[in-house]
């Protein structure tokens, strides 16, 4: 007996310090509003006529969540529902969906544990139908990005908006319906990318390690372990398990002292392309505090 | 029989003026009484009169001002949840609760004599002529404002008393902003009250959209 206690115990120890993940009930959960975007691209948010905050985004620095986290509910409802916004009373969703949800209350969860970072979100599942399907095969994709330690010029202000621009398919001045999304002035060698992980839903669909650049790329990253998600009750619960180390091409490596920008979406209902609920900029660092910034997640060792 | 002893300086039939020239004839608690009196009547007048055309119904009995009274009346500064209103002089005659500051609106008072002028000459008497002339208007009661750091809000609106919680956040960034920049009211929220215009101004400097109730 006292054998098999010892053989268990060093079984435990040379598991290592590593979990498979972790106890997620004792990690905080962050909640997040997941909004409708339309066709606001970075080039309408950075243009004055359209949104009367650029010169303090541009002279303050001032983050989009400072604002926006109260009140992207009413945004996004106004945008699914065709209304204008903005002050040039833009309307950004020129096909308004039927029945379709403004926004989407989401939870975010990130842990780490000296070898790799757990991702859990868990976002309500919106109601609403998007009419034919555009991905026949993923029911719901949760995507997640990140840049390499403010790395990516205004991801600290705008998260994902880096990559989002008016003409990308499906985008007002859209003119190849294939074009993805792309950060100017993006550097591969220098760190000026975001890394993309993807959880997609359909039976047999391998999740996403790629990254975006001067265009998005769809493989090539090697650092994330796994990505698993399901329905529970009402909400889709997608985990990410990814190394900390950057193994691939377009894979930042992680490590403490430093501020990430990251940002997510998901995609429900077989839609692609802009026909996602997003999240604002927010950040994340290892074991580090970084009191008075609400967008920021302190991601402790578990 | 005449009065032999009347000096030369007071004949018997005086004429209205010469009468007043001379010193009263009566005590000085009467004449102190009376000046008293006579001053509370004359500000009292003077006051009515303010208040009287100070009134909303006054300033909309000229025909072009119910242009922009109907404007006032769909936004929050007429009609709310709690019933508080505005009138047209809250905000274009606004004196201040300080009490020197009484002469500058007499002072504005009677400027406004100007707007008699327009009225005879019909500057603005009809739609198509008040919305040509309308952004010429607005560029000089922004002026007015700033002049004075928005005391017409300022008057009723107070950044200490704002409760930020029941703010969106957004607005609270922007208040907090505006503190530390120095900014008045009216930079940013110009086109509230009556038909926004401010987006016409060259350059596109954004307004603010109308506030809304929270």
């Amino acid at each position: 007996m006292q054998k098999q206690i010892a053989l268990a115990v060093m079984g435990m120890f040379v598991a290592g310090g590593a979990l498979a993940a972790p106890d997620w009930s004792k990690v905080e959960p962050r909640k997040v509003k997941l909004f409708y975007p339309g066709q606001a691209s970075l080039e309408w948010v950075m243009n004055v006529s359209d949104h009367s905050a650029v010169p303090d985004i541009v002279n303050k620095k001032r983050p989009c969540a400072k604002c926006h986290e109260g009140d992207a509910n009413e945004i996004g409802e106004k945008i699914v529902a065709g209304k204008p916004v903005g002050s040039s009373k833009s309307v950004l969703e020129p096909t308004p969906p039927k029945g379709r949800e403004g926004w989407v209350p989401a939870t975010v969860q990130i842990a780490h544990d000296g070898e790799k970072i757990y991702f859990r979100f868990a976002v309500d599942d919106p109601k609403g139908d998007m009419g034919k399907k555009a991905d026949a095969k993923n029911e719901v994709k949760l995507t997640v990005m990140f840049d390499g330690g403010q790395t990516v010029e205004g991801a600290e202000i705008n998260g994902c908006w880096a990559t989002c621009h008016t003409d990308l398919r499906s985008m007002k001045d859209a003119k190849d319906d294939k074009k993805t999304k792309y950060i100017k002035g993006a550097d591969l060698a220098s760190g000026k990318f975001m890394d993309l992980m993807q959880f997609r839903s359909g039976k047999g669909q391998k999740p996403v390690d790629g990254w975006i650049d001067s265009e998005r790329h769809m493989e090539g990253g090697k650092s994330l372990v796994k990505a698993d998600g399901k329905k529970e009750g009402d909400k889709w619960v997608v985990t990410f398990e990814r190394e900390l180390a950057g193994k691939g091409k377009g894979d930042h490596t992680i490590v403490p002292d430093k501020v990430y920008n990251f940002g997510f979406a998901l995609h429900a209902d077989h839609t692609n392309a802009r026909y996602h609920y997003v999240s604002l900029g927010y950040q994340f660092g290892l074991d580090k505090e970084n009191k008075g910034v609400k967008s920021y997640l302190n991601v402790q060792k578990q | 029989m005449a009065d032999t002893q009347q000096t030369p300086d007071q004949p018997t039939k005086t004429g209205v003026f010469t009468r007043l020239k001379r010193p009263p004839n009566c005590s000085m608690l009467r004449m102190i009484v009376v000046g008293t009196l006579g001053g509370i009547l004359i500000w009292g007048a003077l006051n009515t009169g303010m208040e009287w055309t100070n009134r909303t119904e006054f300033c909309t009995s000229c025909h072009e001002m119910t242009i922009p009274f109907e404007e006032l009346k769909k936004t929050i500064h007429y009609s709310n949840r709690t019933g508080t209103t505005v009138s047209c002089s809250d905000c274009h005659v606004a004196g201040s609760k300080n009490p020197l500051d009484y002469g500058r609106k007499l002072t504005m008072k009677v400027l406004a004599a100007r707007d008699v002028i327009g009225h005879i000459k019909g500057t603005i008497d009809t739609p198509e002529k008040f919305e040509a002339y309308r952004l010429t208007m607005a560029q000089r009661v922004w002026e007015k404002m700033k002049s004075v750091d928005s005391r017409e809000c300022r008057n009723c609106h107070n950044f200490e008393t704002m409760d930020p919680t029941k703010q969106k956040d957004r607005s609270v960034v922007k208040h907090e902003g505006a503190i530390e920049d120095g900014k008045t009211c009216i930079d940013c929220h110009k086109g509230i009250a009556h038909k926004p215009v401010h987006r016409q101004l060259e350059g596109g400097e954004a307004g603010q959209e109308k506030p809304q109730e929270s």
